[in-house]
């Protein structure tokens, strides 16, 4: 009985800190540096919730720079100096912020310096503890050719497209996968917008197209039989040795016109 | 006296200088027949216009796609209606990829009779329009389509991805 009410109490000593993470969108899913966004944040859950005073953006480059990686605006307490970081409630849900800019503007640094977004909601200051608690990274497309363990071409894709899904294993930090000698086939899990694993994995085998790239194409609607696509998970395995296998990769399929 | 006679020789040339007629231009030879008929992939050619724009190396900006899933057995018939307008169409795939997005048969037509630079393919609530790249060599039975995939951004829409169809009359 004591510990069932010190659990309780631990429990309860806990709550508080145990903040749901703000969920985010960004318009265009896929964006370089030099493209307008707009960043959408739910604060539902977290301690910026149910706020009613301004609120603002507090960014910095998490990937690519440095050093000074903070957005000029952030500045503690926030104050009218700092407009641009101010982010718009909706109208209908209180709980929804979004702000617009190009990451080159807003953040005075050049392409090449932003690869990852960081970011957060809070209110005036820092002080008030009223914030959207959780951390969110945002990537950023590079604007020239970067060579990558995984790529997929086109860089923008719909689930109706053809998608080349590469693997570089000469950048493959696992000696094992970076040395390994056999062909490689490819796993391939579609996914719908809940995160549920929809239709059948399909495998195919890779073409070897020397100097360590392998690759294969799929259609989404073409290799997999069901519908409502969000994005593709996929993995390169070894012919030789199935212990030998790349970690998974993520393509988000784009509803584009 | 020469030079007279050399003057008046080429006043009497020039005179008789007449503007030569020019050719009457014909008929003009209307497209929307020459669409008639059934047609199969030749090739298909993909390329990333995002890549394009960056000036990524070549080999991440175009594909050759043709010889990776069976294109060649897609065959599409555009016919016409009694008064020689787009009418109906219909789509073979076999094992090929749906270059039009799922779409297989229905009413087809096109954004001008005269000049046409686009193909519109709609069945039922599903409509896909693909562009002409080149009606150049359609009188020897080639036809050159191209499906463009747009992004919305600040700047208006932008190309991202673009396929290359090439077409062969087959009947």
């Amino acid at each position: 009985m004591k510990i069932n009410k010190l659990l309780f109490f631990v429990c309860m000593g806990f709550a508080p800190l145990a903040w749901a993470q703000p969920t985010s969108t960004v318009d265009p899913q896929v964006f370089t540096a030099e493209d307008e966004i707009t960043i959408s944040v739910d604060v539902t859950g977290t301690s910026l919730a149910n706020y009613t005073g301004d609120v603002w953006i507090w960014a910095w480059i998490f990937q690519g720079c440095s050093s000074n990686c903070d957005a000029p605006t952030n500045v503690n307490p926030a104050n009218e100096t700092i407009s641009d970081a101010l982010m718009q409630r909706d109208e209908t849900n209180p709980n929804l912020y979004t702000i617009s800019f190009v990451p080159t503007d807003f953040f005075a640094r050049a392409p090449a310096e932003i690869q990852k977004i960081g970011l957060k909601l809070k209110s005036q200051d820092w002080a008030d503890n009223k914030q959207s608690d959780v951390d969110i990274i945002l990537n950023v497309e590079p604007l020239v050719f970067t060579p990558k363990v995984s790529r997929t071409f086109p860089t923008k894709v719909t689930q109706h497209d053809v998608i080349t899904l590469y693997l570089d294993q000469k950048l493959a930090v696992a000696p094992a996968l970076k040395y390994e000698l056999s062909d490689f086939t490819v796993a391939v899990e579609a996914y719908n917008a809940n995160g549920e694993m929809v239709g059948s994995v399909v495998t195919k085998d890779a073409v070897n197209q020397g100097n360590g790239e392998h690759y294969i194409r799929v259609i989404p609607t073409y290799d997999f039989d069901a519908p409502g696509l969000d994005h593709l998970r996929y993995r390169f395995i070894s012919k030789n040795n199935a212990e030998v296998e790349s970690e998974w990769f993520d393509v988000l399929l784009l509803d584009l016109n | 006296m020469k030079k007279i006679y050399n003057l008046i020789l080429l006043l009497m040339v020039a005179a008789a200088c007449q503007p030569d007629e020019f050719p009457a231009i014909g008929k003009k030879n209307p497209v929307i027949p020459q669409l008639i008929g059934t047609w199969s992939i030749v090739s298909v050619k993909q390329t990333d216009n995002d890549a394009q724009r960056k000036g990524f190396p070549l080999f991440a900006q175009t594909q050759d796609l043709t010889q990776y899933f069976p294109y060649q057995d897609f065959n599409i018939t555009l016919n016409t209606n009694e008064s020689g307008s787009p009418g109906t169409f219909s789509v073979t795939l076999g094992n090929s990829p749906n270059i039009l997005g799922g779409i297989t048969s229905g009413l087809w037509n096109v954004d001008n009779e005269n000049f046409p630079s686009a193909l519109t393919f709609s069945e039922n609530d599903l409509q896909s329009t693909v562009e002409i790249g080149s009606l150049a060599e359609i009188g020897a039975g080639k036809l050159e389509l191209k499906v463009i995939r747009y992004q919305d951004t600040s700047k208006g829409p932008q190309p991202v991805i673009t396929y290359d169809y090439l077409l062969s009359k087959t009947n």
